[in-house]
């Protein structure tokens, strides 16, 4: 049970119920945060939101931000909760039938949370938005924003699709729950997630006045942090799918196909919905593979020897690294 | 119109519908500003009259000031705007920029200083498309988030906040200062008035990039060198110096940016570097525009200026 503090933490009834509950979890790095956090706490509907910090830097960090606001509940957990562990947690202990996750280096943009609450109202499992880049140009960021977000790239297209953004999105709380022990390795791999979901006959909408800013990685130093989520990825995706041990050696041997393949699926992607994107694409491609082959890697390394501490190493890059964006 | 007296006008100039597609979302930023009950917003109609009704202008929030399609100038509308507002600070944003969350909140409480202009932090919404990252990094690299908060020469055009009263003493003269911005912002801090940088005013300014964005930025290039000729009133042989100079704008205006990257954001130099014939072409046309701006005045560019923003890019001024 995490201890719990903040201006929120007075017992609403019921019939007070918040409308969204938003989940940041926030580390060593407190000044992204309290943006993302100032972002929230500007919409027009943030007394009906239920804000919940999830601060994972321990005892002795500063105060977040943004915490005494009565919209804010501070969930304390201790240094070294893995990430899908945090958010897990704000599932447990959310107020409303939906909760959104927002990562600490985004800034919701004007209307994002009304524009969920009403997605929301129709018979979606999850909803995701439309993604803007914080910091077009600097270094690896053009590369990670076009590899990881190309599908939501503005105008993104609003209606059904197979995957929403991963670690941006919002969903229906009791869906959620239904995971159970699982949930926080889903919370991490957040595809395997909403596979999981579509597999149950849920659906995903992706709605594009649900706009948000992502600071992308920008550093060389950040590669490790796709290594290491993706080493994640690649365990938690063979054990749940029960691959045997002939497929995930097949997987390795095919893995610099994999490269290519996710480059030219990731270049697509773009391509078919955003024409006037190939030079950026072009100049970028070295990059994004040499990002692909980081990934792969990790997939790889996951699939033959399991994550060991993957999370435990994304964890700390994601939430306590200063020098990877 | 809304009955009490807003805190904070915002100008909207919006012209044909086929250049308006982007203000559906500018007006959404700011009607879903949490202060959106202390904002005003004007929107400046320059298109034809049988043009349809802009989504969104039927909130109580948000008042459209009709001006003719044919004559009226960006400048000549935004002045308009100016003087329809009835908040002490009015703020512009673009149809192709929009407001973030807390932007209003931010502007309102940083025009409680001392500060006749306040600008803020500029995101690029069109990031990774076509060559808007270099032309981001030449336009509003010093706004770049994050931005350092504090007093300022320059702030971004077309995206500042302004006292009213302020800019209003400049009475007949206020069209052409609004022509070109930094003209603007030179005049009021040789007056005496300061600009400051807030970084919790955040904007997203998207950009379009194809080879007629050139003639644009010539056009607007040729109204900022006459503007600022006439405006700061320049003698005959400065102006003279600075159009034969003007030759010497792109490399001086590169090597300013490289130096500043270097120093500041070395991270975004691979992308000034692979911009960099992009950077050099955008100063091209800059470099004309000036050039003959400060030796021969406006001549059509403040109506080419102005198509290109409100009817769409073109490579000539078309007159009625």
């Amino acid at each position: 049970m995490p201890q719990e503090l903040g201006a929120g933490t007075p017992e609403r009834s019921a019939a007070t119920a918040p409308d969204l509950s938003v989940a940041v979890v926030v580390g060593f790095r407190r000044g992204p945060a309290a943006e993302a956090v100032r972002s929230v706490l500007a919409q027009p509907n943030a007394d009906r939101i239920e804000l919940l910090l999830v601060d994972c830097a321990g005892t002795g960090a500063d105060p977040l931000e943004g915490s005494d606001h009565p919209s804010a509940r501070v969930l304390r957990l201790p240094l070294g909760t893995t990430f899908g562990e945090a958010r897990a947690t704000a599932v447990r202990q959310a107020r409303a039938g939906i909760i959104a996750f927002l990562e600490e280096h985004c800034i919701t943009l004007p209307g994002w949370s009304e524009a969920l609450v009403r997605a929301h109202a129709g018979p979606w499992a999850g909803v995701g938005g439309e993604v803007y880049s914080a910091n077009p140009g600097a270094g690896l960021s053009d590369a990670v924003y076009l590899l990881g977000y190309g599908m939501w790239i503005p105008p993104a297209e609003r209606g059904l699709v197979a995957h929403l953004v991963s670690h941006n999105s919002s969903y229906r709380r009791d869906l959620l729950l239904e995971a159970g022990e699982a949930l926080p390795r889903l919370l991490t791999s957040e595809p395997l997630l909403q596979d999981w979901l579509t597999e149950r006959g849920h659906r995903l909408h992706v709605e594009p006045e649900v706009r948000f800013i992502h600071v992308n990685e920008s550093k060389f130093g950040s590669l490790k942090g796709f290594y290491w989520w993706n080493r994640v990825f690649g365990a938690t995706r063979a054990d749940r799918s029960g691959w045997s041990r002939a497929r995930r050696l097949g997987y390795a041997m095919l893995s610099p196909g994999l490269v290519v393949s996710r480059l030219l699926r990731q270049g697509s992607t773009v391509l078919r919905r955003h024409p006037n994107r190939w030079w950026a694409l072009l100049w970028n491609s070295p990059l994004m593979l040499l990002i692909n082959a980081v990934a792969v890697w990790g997939n790889v390394l996951g699939a033959l020897r399991g994550e060991a501490d993957a999370e435990a190493r994304f964890t700390d890059h994601e939430l306590n690294d200063p020098d990877t964006r | 119109m809304p009955p009490e007296q807003p805190e904070l006008s915002v100008v909207i100039v919006t012209g044909d519908p086929g250049t308006r597609r982007g203000l559906e979302k500018t007006l959404s930023s700011l009607l879903h500003q949490r202060s959106v009950e202390k904002i005003e917003i004007v929107v400046v109609d320059c298109a034809s009259a049988d043009a349809p009704p802009l989504s969104g202008s039927d909130h109580p929030r948000v008042r459209t000031v009709k001006l003719p399609r044919s004559g009226t100038t960006m400048a000549q509308a935004r002045a308009e705007g100016v003087r329809q507002a009835r908040a002490p600070i009015v703020g512009f944003l673009d149809e192709h920029s929009f407001a973030m969350a807390g932007w209003a909140e931010a502007l309102i409480k940083a025009h409680q200083g001392p500060w006749a202009g306040v600008g803020g932090e500029i995101y690029n919404g069109t990031s990774a498309r076509g060559f808007s990252d270099p032309i981001y990094l030449m336009g509003h690299s010093r706004w770049m988030p994050p931005a350092p908060r504090g007093e300022a020469e320059l702030l971004p055009s077309h995206d500042t906040c302004y006292k009213r009263e302020v800019i209003l003493q400049y009475g007949d003269q206020l069209p052409e200062l609004l022509m070109a911005e930094p003209v603007l912002m030179r005049r009021l801090r040789l007056d005496g008035h300061r600009l400051y940088v807030d970084p919790d005013v955040k904007s997203i300014h998207g950009y379009t990039v194809n080879p007629l964005t050139l003639v644009a930025f010539y056009a607007w290039s040729r109204c900022f060198a006459a503007s600022r000729a006439r405006s700061l009133g320049w003698s005959l042989g400065k102006r003279l110096l600075f159009g034969l100079s003007s030759p010497l704008i792109p490399l001086v205006r590169a090597a300013r940016l490289f130096q500043y990257l270097l120093l500041r954001r070395p991270v975004c130099l691979p992308t000034f570097l692979i911009g960099l014939p992009i950077i050099l072409l955008a100063q091209a046309g800059a470099a004309v525009g000036e050039g003959l701006g400060m030796i021969f005045g406006l001549g059509g560019a403040e109506v080419l200026f102005t198509q290109t923003h409100l009817r769409g890019l073109r490579l000539r001024a078309e007159y009625p």
